[in-house]
């Protein structure tokens, strides 16, 4: 029941974020049983968009692993950066023809692929040596600031997809030409991306956020666990996945919950192995607060219900 | 037509971009070797072979000393890995590659380490050691590199094959041990005289 009354929470909120009407909705709803059988051939384009998208980018691959030593300079270049720069405009155009919204995801994405690895290799072959990693920053500042201005325009969501991966690409990078700690530049971009998803799941891009609290999660809590082992504040680490529970329950993500379980899973094994390896009494212990909690989680639900609902 | 063109600009656009880049590729590939002369000089190359248990009891070591190629003779000590040593010659008027022959003297067993052996099909050759040949063309070997792609699609096994190139011409020297995912090419030298 709580489930269903959480769904309709969810849409009435989709809604009035959106400025859609019950008649709008009850519209939807009949235009949806219509056209079931449309919404199989497009399914089936978007599977076909996908695959013509692997096999372009599998043919290109193979053709430059094959031929990559016989290849001059101008010639990697172009196959690499030119290939990118025109699977990129062609996605610019298929964005403007509803035709081809298919086409539009695949095409981003391949150019996301060749481009910074065209802007690399036209790095490598000009370049006399140097710290990879100012090659690593210009080339993610630039595609940074490529998918970032496009998409600002087009606001399509695989474009902010691929504009965080080199957001996060880029900080990194920076952060360790700074001589940050390995821990603190994942805590530090896993906590951001957490952020900005539980930012994004009330709007249309919310499409992304699984991949990216699954990513920002695992860097948070690699970065957490690696900062506060073997320090006073180790117990902290059980107490913020807990607190993830919470907040993937908050933002409603199973990719979160997920990931916080693992952590918390992972850290009672962790805890048992280093002071508690020989002992009966522990996973007792563990036995007896799970009850607790689940006790605990059960008066909560029925305190809400009661209580807090109506409010 | 023009309506057509501007109807159907993503059909245009996907066939004209990939074209333009095939043609800027192709243009790139083929026009320095119109333009730069073709080698003029043979190159030399060894090729170590690892083998499971070598028949020979001497392993072959192969340098150029003075513009002459040297080969000396170590005895094989009981921990020694098993490998061959081959000479290959590239010949750069008819774009071949030929295995030169190292004869081993009768009494090989009784030379002391560091004995000097006999090629005959070496032993009037001058050879630059310079990577880079009075032509211009240089020696570039096996290149690690198109990593990513190399290893997603599985392409390493022509790991033998050696390069020479002359601004922006290259031309891949392929040995008959080409397919060979093992041993080990090295430079020797250019065959100046």
């Amino acid at each position: 029941m709580a489930t269903r009354d959480e769904a309709l929470e969810e849409i009435v909120h989709i809604a009035r974020s959106h400025g859609l009407t019950a008649a709008d909705i009850g519209a939807a709803f009949e235009r949806t049983e219509l056209s079931g059988e449309k919404q199989a051939t497009s399914l089936l384009g978007r599977i076909l968009g996908f695959l013509g998208g692997i096999f372009v980018f599998a043919g290109l691959g193979v053709f430059i692993a094959l031929n990559w030593d016989v290849m001059n300079t101008a010639a990697r270049i172009i196959i690499t950066l030119g290939s990118g720069i025109a699977v990129f405009i062609m996605a610019l155009v298929a964005s403007q023809d509803d035709r081809y919204a298919k086409v539009r995801t695949p095409l981003y994405l391949i150019a996301a692929l060749l481009q910074p690895t065209g802007i690399l290799v036209t790095i490598d072959e000009f370049s006399r040596g140097g710290d990879w990693r100012h090659a690593a920053l210009l080339t993610a500042g630039i595609l940074l600031f490529q998918q970032g201005a496009v998409f600002w325009k087009m606001r399509d969501s695989t474009l902010l997809f691929t504009t965080l991966v080199f957001g996060l690409w880029f900080t990194g990078v920076a952060l360790d030409l700074f001589d940050a700690d390995e821990e603190f530049i994942a805590l530090l971009l896993g906590a951001s991306t957490v952020g900005l998803c539980a930012g994004l799941q009330r709007t249309e891009h919310r499409g992304i956020t699984p991949f990216w609290y699954f990513v920002g999660s695992i860097l948070f809590f690699y970065g957490l666990f690696d900062t506060v082992q073997h320090t006073l504040l180790e117990l902290m680490f059980l107490a913020t996945a807990c607190g993830g529970v919470f907040l993937s329950t908050y933002v409603r993500s199973r990719t979160l919950l997920f990931v916080c379980t693992v952590a918390i899973l992972a850290y009672i094994s962790y805890f048992t192995s280093e002071h508690f390896l020989d002992s009966l009494g522990w996973p007792l212990v563990l036995i007896l607060l799970g009850l607790l909690l689940i006790l605990l989680s059960a008066g909560a639900m029925r305190i809400n219900r009661r209580y807090m609902r109506g409010a | 037509m023009k309506s057509f063109l501007r109807e159907n600009t993503m059909i245009v656009v996907s066939i004209a971009l990939p074209l333009l880049v095939v043609i800027l590729f192709a243009l790139a590939s083929i026009l320095p070797n119109l333009f730069s002369s073709p080698p003029a000089h043979d190159l030399l190359l060894t090729y170590q072979e690892w083998v499971v248990e070598t028949e020979s009891p001497v392993r072959v070591n192969l340098v150029v000393v003075n513009d002459r190629v040297k080969a000396t003779v170590f005895k094989v000590k009981e921990n020694d890995r098993g490998s061959v040593r081959r000479i290959f010659r590239y010949d750069h008027l008819a774009a071949t590659v030929s295995e030169i022959h190292i004869p081993m003297p009768e009494n090989i067993v009784e030379l002391p380490d560091g004995a000097e052996i006999p090629i005959p099909e070496l032993t009037d050759l001058k050879v630059s050691n310079l990577l880079r040949a009075p032509d211009g063309y240089e020696f570039r070997g096996h290149e690690g590199s198109g990593g990513l792609m190399r290893e997603l699609f599985g392409v390493n096994r022509s790991r033998n094959d050696v390069n020479i190139a002359n601004d922006g011409a290259i031309i891949r020297v392929r040995l008959p041990t080409s397919n060979y995912w093992y041993g080990d090419v090295r430079f020797l030298g250019w065959v100046i005289d």
